[in-house]
């Protein structure tokens, strides 16, 4: 039982589900959609407020260094449009904090 | 038939470079959070969407929290409704079932490429699936090579694994920023999103500070630019 938990693999069939019938509704419901544009803002802003809602509490419990970390990496994926970057320099700023400082 | 879809997989190569990267990190952190190599594998298969798939083994521990796990999943992925429907135009003309099986392996990557593509010549769905698995392929090898080389990671806590889904978020968070538009909702979301998570138990805060953010800003739009009506 321990390498095959039924739970774990309902739960990602589940969520495969979830996302297939978002990807097919969409195709299925189209023009519909962009009648009510109070609908589509709102789908059209959920990427970013549900992203940054997630990261808030983590970069607020590791203190300064989390908010410079995050603050650095933010501006840097900006400007460069690079996420790789953006990690790199995001995590050489964590880990210097928790093993140097 | 066929040379649209070598088109869109030649197409979507580059793009599906850097997605391996982040897979790499998918596969070492999903062995850190415990989830088996079978489970990340169907998890590639089944739900195939990095963002999606990155809150699960966030949120991956012993008692799943299955409830604010697939709310979090139906969320995140609530902008697949506006792709798919971004795709009608390439789709004319498609059978139901044509549709039905090609959608599947739509991701923000080959969606993109696919459209760009769409306003320079005349392609057909078959270029978006042969993105589609590019991207898969990758996908599997990066998320699976990443599981099966986590355990060389010995102590997760100094090389600040714990923090690399947030920097990660981070610079995702910071590529949807859209001008003065979203400073207030970003404020609302990330006020909620705090409260939240001090004063109700499980995830829920990720879902509370997303939709509070999500409407504030509908509202906003609603009052600003009212034009389309």
């Amino acid at each position: 039982m321990d390498n095959f938990d039924m739970l774990a693999i309902i739960i990602i069939i589940l969520a495969g589900i979830i996302t297939y019938s978002l990807r097919f509704g969409g195709l299925l419901v189209g023009n519909m959609l962009s009648k009510h544009k109070f609908v589509e803002n709102l789908i059209k802003a959920l990427p970013g407020t549900l992203l940054l809602s997630f990261i808030v509490p983590s970069i607020i419990s590791e203190g300064i260094p989390g908010g410079i970390s995050a603050l650095v990496a933010g501006i840097i994926a900006k400007k460069t449009n690079n996420v790789l970057i953006a990690l790199v320099i995001g995590m050489a700023i964590i880990i210097i904090f928790r093993n140097i400082l | 038939m066929k040379s649209n879809f070598l088109k869109g997989f030649s197409a979507t190569i580059p793009v599906a470079i850097s997605v391996a990267a982040y897979g790499l990190v998918l596969g070492v952190l999903a062995y850190s959070k415990g989830v088996t190599f079978f489970e990340l594998l169907l998890m590639d298969v089944v739900t195939f969407a990095g963002s999606a798939q990155f809150l699960m083994v966030e949120l991956w521990k012993d008692p799943l929290p299955i409830t604010e796990m697939l709310f979090a999943v139906f969320a995140i992925n609530l902008r697949y409704l506006l792709i798919g429907a971004s795709l009608t135009p390439l789709f004319k003309g498609s059978s139901i079932f044509e549709k039905a099986a090609l959608m599947h392996l739509v991701a923000d990557e080959n969606w993109a490429v696919t459209l760009s593509r769409l306003k320079k010549e005349k392609i057909s769905p078959y270029f978006l699936f042969g993105g589609g698995i590019c991207l898969v392929i990758f996908w599997l090898i990066s998320t699976l090579a990443g599981h099966a080389f986590g355990f060389m990671i010995s102590d997760p806590y100094s090389v600040a694994l714990d923090f690399v889904i947030i920097i990660i978020f981070t610079a995702l968070v910071a590529s949807f920023y859209d001008g003065k538009d979203s400073i207030l909702p970003w404020v609302v979301a990330a006020i909620f999103s705090y409260l939240s998570f001090l004063f109700i138990p499980g995830k829920w805060y990720i879902v509370i500070g997303g939709l509070s953010g999500a409407i504030v800003y509908s509202i906003e739009k609603h009052f600003r630019g009212d034009k389309h009506g």
